[in-house]
C-alpha cells in the first residue's frame, strides 16, 4: 500500500486574476471571486495530470514496504524533512538532479513515511496551460453546451504531456 | 465563443454635457469605458436619398454580458479604437452562447 497527502500549501498560485482578465478578455470586476476559484480548480486539474505540484506543498508518503530505493511523488522536491520507518528515523541519501530519489542506507524497510517539500514548477506552458484551462472553464459553465459534450481541451493536455509522470 | 473571438478594443462614448460659459451647455461625447469585442459587418446598403447616395452601414459588436450590463447603456456610441466612425445602439439582444449580448448598430455620420 501507498498513500501521498498534503500536509500544507507553501507556493502562491502561478497566475493571478489579472493574468486570466487579460487573457480571457474579462473588462469587468464581478467574477474575481469566480476566477480567483477557478484558478486554484485549474491547478489543481493540472497537478493531478501531470503528476507533480505546480506549487510548493509540503507532503507526506507513506509506503508499506521497500527495497531501499524509491522515487518521490509530485517532485520536484526542494527539501527532504524526515525519514522513518516503523516510526524510527532511517538514515537515507538523496539521489538526482530534482532530489526525488531516496536510498535507504540500510536497504529494505517497512512503514516508511517521507516528509518533504516540493519545489513546484514555474514555467511558460504550465502558466499557458493553466490560462487556457481557465479560460474555457469561465466561459463554459456546464458539461453540456447543445448537444456536444465540453471536455478538457485538447491545447492543455498538449502542453502539460511534455511535464506529466505517473504516480500510480 | 471564446475569448480570442473578442480581437477589437472599443470606446464606449457617452454624452456629456458641459457648461459653455454663456448659460448653455455644449454636448460632446467622452470615452466611458474602453472594452473587449467582436466587431461583424451586417450590412452596407449603399441607397439614394433625396438625390445623394448614402451608405447605411449596420455592425454587431459581440462583447460579454456582464461587460454590457456594467458599461454600457442604450444611448452609448461606440467606437473602435484607432478608427473615427461612430455606431450608435439600436439593439442589445443575446447571443447564441450564454455569457455573450450583440450590441446591432448602425453608422453615425
Amino acid at each position: 500500500m501507498r498513500q501521498i497527502r498534503v500536509n500544507s500549501l507553501i507556493g502562491t498560485e502561478l497566475i493571478t486574476i489579472d493574468d486570466v482578465k487579460l487573457y480571457a478578455k474579462i473588462d469587468t470586476s464581478v467574477d474575481d471571486s469566480l476566477i480567483t476559484n477557478m484558478i486554484s480548480q485549474a491547478r489543481i486539474w493540472c497537478e493531478n495530470y501531470i503528476s507533480r505540484d505546480i506549487i510548493s506543498k509540503n507532503r507526506t508518503y507513506y509506503m508499506d514496504e521497500t527495497n531501499g530505493l524509491f522515487d518521490l511523488p509530485f517532485a520536484p522536491v526542494a527539501s527532504v524533512s524526515s525519514v522513518t520507518s516503523e516510526d524510527i528515523a532511517a538514515p537515507y541519501t538523496i539521489i538526482g538532479l530534482d532530489n526525488e530519489t531516496i536510498e535507504l542506507t540500510n536497504g529494505s524497510a517497512f512503514q516508511v513515511k517521507v516528509t518533504y517539500i516540493t519545489s513546484g514548477i514555474n514555467d511558460a506552458m504550465i502558466k499557458q496551460a493553466m490560462l487556457q484551462f481557465v479560460s474555457m472553464l469561465y466561459d463554459n459553465r456546464s458539461d453540456f453546451v447543445e448537444k456536444s459534450i465540453n471536455e478538457i481541451p485538447t491545447n492543455v493536455k498538449s502542453l502539460l504531456n511534455t511535464y506529466k509522470s505517473m504516480f500510480i | 465563443m471564446n475569448a480570442g473571438h473578442l480581437n477589437e478594443r472599443v470606446n464606449v462614448l457617452r454624452l456629456t454635457k458641459t457648461a459653455d460659459g454663456y448659460g448653455g451647455y455644449v454636448q460632446s461625447y467622452a470615452t466611458s469605458s474602453t472594452i473587449w469585442a467582436k466587431k461583424r459587418q451586417k450590412s452596407g446598403n449603399i441607397e439614394l436619398q433625396a438625390g445623394a447616395i448614402s451608405t447605411f452601414t449596420e455592425v454587431e459588436f459581440i462583447v460579454r454580458d456582464q461587460t454590457a450590463k456594467e458599461k454600457i447603456q442604450d444611448t452609448d456610441v461606440i467606437q473602435v479604437v484607432g478608427e473615427t466612425e461612430k455606431y450608435r445602439i439600436n439593439e442589445i439582444v443575446e447571443h447564441e452562447y450564454k455569457e455573450f449580448v450583440k450590441l446591432r448598430c448602425t453608422k453615425i455620420d
